[in-house]
């Protein structure tokens, strides 16, 4: 119950600073609605309980893309702050477009889940009635498998459907990451940091400009 | 109960309203932002994933660990051509930027 509170407030605070983000005329502003659009993906990461992307979406998005924008503000100078973030000829055809595909993306997503939990809910129906037949006419030492895969079949296509993976009290998500990042991905991770050291560096050649414009 | 629907539907309207930041705003700075909340919602589509789909290893978190690492590395060397833009052209609105048109 708390939860589903939690994330409709939640909710409601990503997507109102996010429309504000959009509307806001001044660029100031914009920044820092963006600021607290990703605190807010961050206490949805906490209701995901996934804890280690939520510390890191504050450290990396809140902390240090927040700070990298309002610098990119500070250092190109505008004349008129209230007026630096204007809207160009499409925003009415660009609205209707997004507008149009939220609602595409809404319907598929509410009708594939609706069919689903039907789905889910005949399956375990059939495993649950494959028990109990399996349990009437077991004598045989035989038919006990047959009941534990019925049984096992009903709970996956329940557990398949809707409800979260259980996670265990002593879940630690940072551990859990680091033996994937470790194991089959650290050969990605290899490559990130690469891209991260060619975009450091890449950055400050561009940045630190030409002679002749310094 | 909250379930995997409600996490899609709120990555999608985030996606969607990046999406309309990216594409209506005359500055470029705001349309990096747009980009940077599209990719946010497509992190957060990864964790409901990982969280409501099968058991094993957390895959989909490492991914979104993944996008938030390039997405850090875009916005550097995006602003570095910004400021650049701005020193040659003393404005960053994208509605100037043709040069490459030829």
């Amino acid at each position: 119950m708390l939860e589903n509170a939690l994330f409709y407030i939640f909710s409601a605070l990503i997507v109102g600073c996010a429309l504000a983000m959009v509307v806001s005329r001044n660029l100031v502003r914009s920044a820092l609605f963006m600021a607290a659009t990703f605190l807010g993906m961050a206490l949805i990461f906490l209701l995901l309980h996934a804890e280690y992307l939520a510390v890191v979406q504050i450290m990396v998005y809140v902390g240090a893309i927040s700070i990298l924008f309002v610098f990119g503000i500070m250092l190109t100078k505008h004349d008129r702050v209230e007026d630096t973030n204007g809207f160009n000829r499409y925003a009415l055809a660009a609205a209707v477009v997004g507008l149009g595909v939220f609602a595409l993306l809404a319907r598929a997503v509410v009708v594939s889940s609706a069919a689903l939990l039907r789905a889910a809910a005949g399956a375990a129906a059939a495993g649950a009635s494959a028990v109990e037949a399996a349990g009437a006419v077991a004598t045989g030492s035989g038919s006990a498998t047959a009941v534990a895969a019925a049984a096992v079949a009903g709970a996956a296509a329940t557990g398949a459907a809707q409800s979260p993976v259980a996670s265990p009290a002593a879940w630690n998500s940072a551990a859990a990451i680091s033996g994937v990042m470790l194991g089959p991905l650290a050969l990605p991770l290899e490559a990130s940091a690469l891209l991260l050291l060619a975009a450091l560096v890449g950055a400050i050649v561009m940045g630190k400009g030409t002679r002749k414009n310094r | 109960m909250i379930g995997l629907d409600h996490y899609l539907v709120l990555a999608a309207a985030l996606f969607c309203i990046g999406f309309v930041g990216a594409v209506v705003k005359r500055n470029a700075i705001a349309v990096l932002m747009g980009i940077e909340l599209m990719l946010n919602a497509v992190n957060l589509n990864l964790v409901a994933f990982d969280r409501f789909g099968p058991h094993g290893a957390p895959l989909g978190q490492s991914f979104a660990v993944f996008i938030i690492a390039v997405a850090a590395a875009e916005v550097a060397v995006a602003l570095a051509i910004i400021l650049t833009l701005y020193r040659r052209r003393s404005n960053t609105r994208v509605d100037d930027l043709d040069m490459l048109k030829w």
